[in-house]
């Protein structure tokens, strides 16, 4: 079987062989040649090394007991379908496959395949690279990445990495709920177009472009709204930085951002209604204080210190300091004691009282307080204090107004009642001067005065000065300025005592007053003095409207009667013009008049009046024509006769 | 003071007298009755009006109380000089008695200084219009 | 005709004002009767009576100054008095402009009341006195011809005897007669005298 030439041709070709040989084994890689059925013709070193098997142990044997199955099965198939129809499956590219060592072990591998073409039946030559290391890093790498990933799903902002052209590299799934996409889904778009609202689009994109011109960083910090896929608005507090490369230019944006939207809702309803608070104190003059006991530190609002005129920055007063230097020294001993009871026998605190400010001014005050528990379960007072001033100011403002004007309008009823009253004290005055004088004459002559005229002048002297020592003491008692009393009050004494001074003046202007009252009139309780102030108004206006009207009716009826529901009705009836729909309008109005010389506060007292007295004051048109005016007074129980 | 009413061309019978010391009233009254288109003249005295020279005024206003007589003895002492000039007395709280007193006296009218301007405006008013030169010497 | 008594009467509303004013003017000796409503005493007012009137101003009905005023329209000269209890300034100038002559408040001194009424009284006499006076002149002077009437015209302005002649186309000595016969009807003792009496006739109630 030796030829020369085959010999010869052999030399050459085990020459070369030796060549490729060194080669093989010189290369890092391992090389397996194989033949057309798959049988292993060549290993090298670094594939001995690799797979533990020696060359001549393998050689011949089919390449498959390099591999695991299921490769190693399929691996004939392939080998025959590829020489039968040339279809590259591997050749003349790499992949990873596993392989199998000899003693069983699997490793990753790099596989590339290369056809000897010259030859027939082909031959194969395979590279193969222990990718054992590599494949470790990567999955290394890999498990890094998810884990980083997970970590960046569990933080709770969204992490966002926008590159150069604002594309959207990476974005975590918090990320995703927020902004409303699968977070596959955002990666790829341009986070502007994408996410922003349209009017900060422009303005952000700017400044996210000069990131990397480097013309700016940017801010750590910074707040803008962002749209969710269904079009809300979310605010997002975001912190940034930007992604360099080694050569240290800009290639990206990493951003961590926080859906700060219900955050800054609750902050912002919290800062309102701290606000509000804070506005609703400073109206109503209001402040609160917490002060743990026993005299433990102290919460006091603003407004306490507005009260108080302390300073809010020196913080809150404790509660001796607070007795000693706010509270008037004419209360101390007072809202000392009743502080005491607050905090010894839980009595709630409920004061008025004054405190002097550092300037010396004092403001009137009202205070609460209970005993409660704080946060962590301590014992506090806590109450609020409320400056009266004002209120105390105006109550006082009020009360002597409307005194000077009750006073005011007494008077000017008693003005218009002068002319009347005058001439009723004077004619008795009168009358015991001149028969005092007449008597002197008369007596001035011895034997010459008539013992008739002599008793008629005694008798009337003194039947005089009675009649002018009762006008005098009814007049005193009415014009009196007074503290308002109530008495029980029979209707008929209340109206007899009021005819002292409504009848002189009636009668001067021919008028007659009638008075009729019914049996069984009970008792009443009321302050006479005011009633028949209203009396007396109504019936100076019944007299006007009198001489307003014809001659005709020259009579006022005053009637007394119980009503349906057994009060005590007191109507005055006039005969005048009646009271038109337009005055009847303004009735009542202070200052509202139609008499030439009125002060128009006749009926707005009555009404006040009578309104302290539960009673109201109305009117109604007499039968035949007139006013009839007329108000109730609550009866006395069981004072009927 | 004229004793002669028939003497009195050069002054016209629209010249109201006016005899109070004191000035602020003067110069209230003089403004009242010169827009009533009078011709005013003031006195600060009796004494000084009584002295005036010229025709009897169409009408005299004194106060009561002048520093050297009473608003009534001037209308005495008008009267005894034949001057029949009416005269208005004003008076700051006027009492009964001396306004019956001065109207006895043949005071033309007493207003309670408080009322001056009103019941001045219409004596005055009245007196211009209804004093012609034919009526002069009774004012 | 037989007159009355001056007589001061009263009105006022106040019964016991009137019966101390009457007891008290009776006092000192004067005629008084009473009236309690101005109406009362208007309906019995006789202006031929002496006296003079104490008014009250104000009282129910007709007030003191209403009567007053409807006295003035009747022509009356019955001085009043007027006694208020209330009056003031601008009333008492308006009673007094109204004629009245005194106007006094109550309670008044007697004596003062006493002297105004006398004062009161003096000059309802006077005013009588002249009026009496001026009625006998016109009766005098209703006894006149109409030449003599023409004669006293004249003679009254001042005219000489002469001058009247030549007016009457009469002689002069026919004027010196119907003069002589003037002068003795009217009872006159001077031309002076005769002249007061033609302007006091002349002048009004």
């Amino acid at each position: 079987m030796t030829d020369p030439i085959e010999t010869s041709a052999r030399a050459t070709a085990h020459v070369a062989e030796l060549e490729l040989r060194a080669v093989l084994d010189a290369a890092v890689d391992a090389v397996v040649v194989i033949d057309a059925a798959g049988r292993i013709e060549t290993f090298s070193h670094a594939a001995e090394r690799l797979f533990g098997y020696s060359a001549s142990e393998v050689i011949g044997q089919n390449v498959t007991v390099l591999m695991p199955e299921p490769f190693r099965s399929q691996h004939d198939g392939y080998l025959a379908h590829h020489i039968r129809s040339g279809e590259r499956r591997i050749i003349g590219k790499g992949r990873e496959v596993v392989a199998q060592r000899r003693d069983g072990t699997l490793f990753p591998v790099f596989l590339s395949v290369g056809r000897i073409a010259s030859v027939d039946p082909p031959r194969f030559v395979g590279l193969i690279s222990d990718i054992t290391d590599r494949k470790r890093a990567v999955e290394a790498l890999r498990r890094e990445r998810d884990r980083a990933q997970a970590y960046l799903d569990l933080a709770q902002v969204m992490l966002l990495a926008l590159d150069e052209n604002g594309t959207i590299s990476l974005v975590n799934r918090k990320g995703g709920e927020i902004l409303g996409w699968p977070e596959d889904e955002l990666v790829g778009r341009n986070w502007f177009t994408t996410c922003l609202p349209p009017e900060l689009r422009g303005d952000v994109q700017a400044i996210f472009r000069r990131f990397f011109d480097g013309a700016a960083t940017p801010d750590q910090y910074a707040e803008h709204e962002v749209v969710t896929r269904s079009g809300e608005r979310k605010l997002i507090a975001w912190r940034n930085v930007v992604l360099r490369d080694e050569r240290g230019l800009v290639i990206g944006t990493l951003s961590s951002g926080e859906d700060v939207t219900d955050q800054r809702r609750r902050m912002e309803a919290l800062r309102k209604s701290e606000q509000l608070l804070r506005d609703a104190q400073s109206i109503a003059n209001l402040g609160n204080f917490e002060t743990r006991l026993p005299d433990g530190p102290s919460y006091w609002s603003r407004q306490m210190h507005v009260i108080l005129g302390t300073e809010p920055e020196a913080g809150p007063l404790s509660w001796a300091d607070y007795a000693a230097r706010c509270v008037h020294p004419g209360d101390r001993d007072r809202v000392v004691a009743a502080w005491s009871r607050l905090t010894s026998d839980e009595q709630p605190l409920d004061a008025e009282y004054r405190i002097v400010r550092p300037d010396g001014s004092i403001r009137f005050v009202h205070s609460i307080a209970r005993l409660g528990r704080d946060a962590e379960s301590r014992v506090q007072a806590a109450g609020t204090l409320h400056d009266i001033t004002e209120r105390k100011n105006a109550q006082e403002e009020i009360r002597q107004t409307q005194e000077r004007i009750t006073q005011f309008a007494r008077l000017s009823t008693m003005g218009e009642m002068a002319a009347g009253l005058a001439h009723e004290i004077n004619q008795p005055l009168t009358a015991i001067a001149t028969f005092a004088q007449a008597l002197r004459r008369l007596l001035a002559t011895p034997g010459a005065a008539d013992p008739e005229d002599v008793e008629l002048a005694l008798s009337q002297i003194s039947a005089q000065a009675l009649r002018a020592g009762e006008v005098i003491r009814r007049l005193r008692s009415f014009v009196k300025h007074r503290e308002a009393h109530t008495e029980l009050i029979e209707p008929r004494r209340l109206i007899a005592e009021l005819m002292t001074f409504a009848e002189p003046d009636a009668r001067l202007n021919d008028i007659q007053v009638r008075v009729e009252a019914a049996e069984d009139l009970p008792l009443v309780a009321c302050d006479p003095v005011q009633i028949q102030q209203v009396l007396l108004n109504l019936i100076r206006n019944a007299i006007d409207a009198t001489n307003e009207a014809s001659p005709a009716g020259r009579e006022i009826r005053m009637r007394m009667r119980r009503d349906e529901d057994g009060a005590v009705e007191i109507s005055v009836e006039d005969r005048g013009p009646g009271i038109s729909d337009e005055v009847a309008q303004h009735l009542g109005n202070p200052f509202y008049t139609t008499k030439p010389t009125g002060t128009g506060l006749g009926i707005a007292i009555s009404r006040s009046i009578l309104r302290a007295h539960g009673g109201r004051l109305a009117h109604r048109p007499t039968p035949g024509g007139g006013a009839t005016v007329f108000f109730t007074l609550p009866a006395m129980p069981g004072s009927d006769k | 003071m004229p004793a002669d009413l028939e003497n009195n061309d050069d002054r016209g019978v629209s010249t109201v007298f006016i005899v109070d010391p004191d000035e602020a009233m003067t110069r209230h009254l003089a403004e009242l009755l010169s827009a009533l288109g009078a011709e005013v003249q003031v006195f600060t005295t009796a004494a000084a009006m009584l002295d005036a020279p010229g025709p009897a005024p169409a009408c005299v206003i004194s106060e009561l109380e002048l520093p050297d007589m009473s608003g009534i003895e001037l209308i005495a002492a008008l009267r005894s000089r034949q001057v029949r000039s009416p005269v208005i007395l004003l008076a700051a709280d006027g009492e009964i008695a001396t306004a019956v007193k001065a109207m006895r006296a043949g005071a033309l009218d007493f207003i309670e200084k408080p009322h001056v301007d009103r019941l001045l405006a219409w004596h005055v008013g009245r007196l211009l219009e209804h004093v012609t030169p034919g009526d002069r010497s009774q004012g | 005709m037989k007159e009355k008594p001056a007589t001061v009467f009263v009105v006022d509303d106040d019964e016991a004002v009137r019966t101390s004013l009457r007891l008290l003017l009776k006092s000192v000796g004067l005629p008084v009767e009473t009236f309690a409503s101005a109406q009362e005493f208007l309906d019995q007012f006789d202006p031929g009576r002496a006296g003079c009137l104490v008014l009250d101003i104000r009282m129910p009905g007709m007030s003191g100054l209403e009567l007053q005023q409807h006295l003035n329209d009747r022509h009356s000269i019955m001085p009043i008095v007027f006694i208020t209890g209330h009056g003031d300034v601008p009333m008492a100038v308006e009673a007094m402009q109204a004629g009245a002559v005194d106007f006094i408040q109550k309670p008044f001194r007697d004596q003062d009341l006493i002297d105004r009424i006398n004062r009161a009284l003096e000059k309802d006499r006077e005013m009588r006195g002249e009026l009496r006076e001026r009625d006998e002149i016109r009766r005098r002077m209703s006894q006149l011809t109409p030449r003599e009437r023409e004669v006293l015209e004249l003679v009254t302005q001042g005219k000489a005897n002469k001058v009247i002649a030549g007016d009457l186309n009469v002689s002069q000595r026919t004027v010196e007669i119907h003069r002589a016969r003037v002068m003795e009807k009217m009872g006159a003792n001077s031309l002076a005298h005769l002249v007061r009496m033609v302007i006091e006739a002349h002048r009004e109630d």
